[in-house]
């Protein structure tokens, strides 16, 4: 990577709020390829993403992070090419019918879309209909389901059961997160994951997804 | 020992002559089913267009009937009648400015903005939607609640409860005026982030305010003769804490010490509620000055034997029972099972009390009274748990 690149990636893993706007204007006018840029600001945010994993940064790191890449991509995202981005497959994400809370699920969508995902984000309290009609679309290898309150977790089987009567649930893989969320849940509800963090739903979406 | 004396000598890390149980119950389902009535299903009215007009047009009249000393006194006052059903030695109330803006929404004193749902049981749930203090300019056009108004009614509120419920339950006060998950949810996590890194200062300005408040009601808890105050703040979430200790210290350590002695100043004991992974802020918690630490979140990865090993006897540990299945569809002996473990791994030598981790309205209330039975079954001093 060159020292432009360096940079780039550099100023992600330093959360350079201020700065990133500047700092891809700069590497773009230095002759580099829009794709090599974003690339190194993908590296960043995996980087990012380790030193979480390490406890050196926190959550409040991660979603910095996050906006630091949205901030770069304002420059970046005229320049690139459509497919560009979502390589690794498309994740359908949102939070159950019922339910609002979005930090999470918007954190996972930031993490994914700067891993190589497609992420359809479908926002908050959603209907599974909107849900089974938004897989079938995008042809989604994958959805990820967002609860916070234990009395919305029928919400989960009710998408399981819809994805299953549009005979869409053999083609496509389903994880979930959020507070409430258990290991025992998510046997319960007959889905394939559990994730804990924004961190750990990349490693579990690239496994289902078999990138 | 009566109840009151039970939790305070839990809450100073002593042992009682049984551990005591603590009820964090504020949601209508459960209330409901220990008092035996059926829980209204009223949101469907909520949805009728004519009773929407007609709620947008008298709005004046459910911000006078929800007022906390009105309708927030009449509910507290039938959470602590089933905590004291239930048998619970202690049971929370909480104090909340809010105010009702049409039939789909309610705002509060941090600049929080509530959706009316479905509570997934027919009644009306408020859920938090986001914060309306995105910026500095909104800062300032704030209607900011001024704190000496709100201590009267904070005091008003809390004599009440205390005058009936005083003698027959430990009455724990929530004030409803916290710091960081105050902040952070009054204008949105993301925004908070933001404007951490580009004007610390700005998140300064409302960090003291907030601290104002939060004193000035805890005050008004002591002179109303409760004696133990709930300061509910979340810090972590599943995987650990959301700010680095470092940046936590920085922006609200001082501001939780001021609350810490305020409350001791009054009389009072104080417990920091706080959901999530919060084994690496115990000690920190400990040093702010505050007495115990509720919550203890299995679902989390925290276990007592982690916290107590962690903190010693610093802070009386609260909480650690499962809301996710235990207390909400587990059998008799399941809840037995979790509770004994509880005491067996947080109880040796004072300093622990069962409870919740946390509420929610698919709590069953059969269930909250075997986590009461279990703990007198095996929560008797000195403990013998194998």
């Amino acid at each position: 990577m060159g020292e432009h690149l360096e940079t780039v990636k550099k100023a992600i893993v330093d959360l350079e709020l201020e700065d990133i706007e500047k700092i891809v204007s700069s590497a773009l006018d230095a002759g580099e390829e829009p794709q090599a840029v974003l690339d190194a600001m993908c590296a960043g945010m995996g980087s990012v993403g380790e030193l979480f994993d390490q406890g050196e940064y926190f959550l409040v790191d991660l979603v910095l992070a996050g906006e630091v890449m949205k901030e770069g991509l304002k420059v970046l995202e005229p320049l690139l090419e459509a497919e560009s981005m979502g390589q690794k497959g498309t994740v359908v994400l949102f939070t159950v019918k019922g339910d609002v809370h979005d930090i999470g699920k918007n954190l996972v969508g930031t993490m994914l879309s700067t891993s190589g995902f497609k992420v359809v984000d479908l926002g908050v309290d959603v209907p599974k209909e909107k849900v089974v009609d938004a897989v079938r679309e995008h042809s989604a290898q994958a959805i990820g389901m967002s609860v916070l309150l234990t009395s919305m977790v029928d919400s989960i089987s009710d998408v399981v059961s819809a994805l299953s009567a549009a005979g869409l649930r053999d083609g496509v893989k389903i994880a979930i997160g959020g507070a409430c969320t258990t290991q025992q849940l998510a046997d319960k509800m007959g889905v394939d994951a559990l994730g804990r963090d924004a961190v750990e739903a990349v490693r579990i979406f690239e496994s289902l997804c078999g990138s | 020992m009566n109840k009151l004396e039970r939790v305070l000598t839990a809450l100073d890390g002593r042992q009682p002559d049984r551990v005591p149980t603590f009820s964090m119950l504020f949601d209508g389902k459960p209330i409901d089913d220990a008092l035996g009535r059926p829980h209204p299903r009223v949101f469907r009215v909520l949805e009728i267009p004519f009773v929407q007009k007609l709620a947008d047009r008298t709005t004046w009249l459910w911000n006078t009937l929800a007022h906390p000393n009105l309708g927030g006194a009449a509910f507290f006052y039938n959470a602590l009648r089933a905590d004291f059903k239930l048998g619970f030695d202690a049971g929370l109330a909480m104090y909340y400015g809010f105010r009702v803006i049409d039939h789909q929404e309610l705002r509060d004193i941090s600049g929080r903005r509530y959706q009316f749902t479905d509570d997934g049981f027919g009644g009306i749930y408020a859920m938090y939607k986001e914060g309306l203090i995105t910026d500095p300019g909104a800062w300032k056009t704030f209607e900011k609640m001024d704190p000496h108004r709100y201590a009267r009614g904070v005091r008003l509120f809390f004599s009440f409860l205390n005058w009936i419920w005083g003698g027959k339950i430990a009455l724990v006060a929530c004030v409803g005026a916290s710091l960081h998950q105050d902040i952070t949810e009054g204008m949105g996590f993301t925004n908070f982030v933001r404007w951490s890194r580009k004007d610390p200062g700005f998140l300064r300005d409302i960090i003291e305010y907030k601290v104002e408040l939060a004193v000035e009601a805890i005050r008004a808890v002591g002179q109303s003769g409760v004696k133990v105050v709930w300061l509910g703040d979340d810090l972590a979430y599943r995987s650990g804490p959301m700010l680095s200790p470092a940046m936590l210290e920085d922006l609200f350590g001082d501001g939780y010490r001021r609350i810490a002695e305020a409350a001791h100043n009054g009389g009072c004991r104080i417990v920091f509620h706080t959901c999530g992974n919060v084994l690496d802020l115990l000690t920190m918690i400990a040093d702010w000055g505050y007495d115990g630490v509720q919550a203890l979140e299995p679902t989390a990865g925290v276990t007592l034997a982690e916290a107590r090993r962690r903190i010693g006897d610093r802070l009386c540990l609260i909480g650690n029972v499962d809301i996710t299945h235990t207390l909400v569809d587990a059998t008799r002996e399941e809840v037995f099972d979790e509770v004994r473990g509880c005491i067996r791994d947080g109880a040796r030598g004072g300093g622990y009390i069962v409870s919740s981790t946390n509420t929610h309205n698919a709590i069953s209330a059969r269930n909250l009274r075997w986590m009461v039975e279990a703990t007198e079954e095996y929560g008797r001093y000195p403990i013998d748990i194998a």
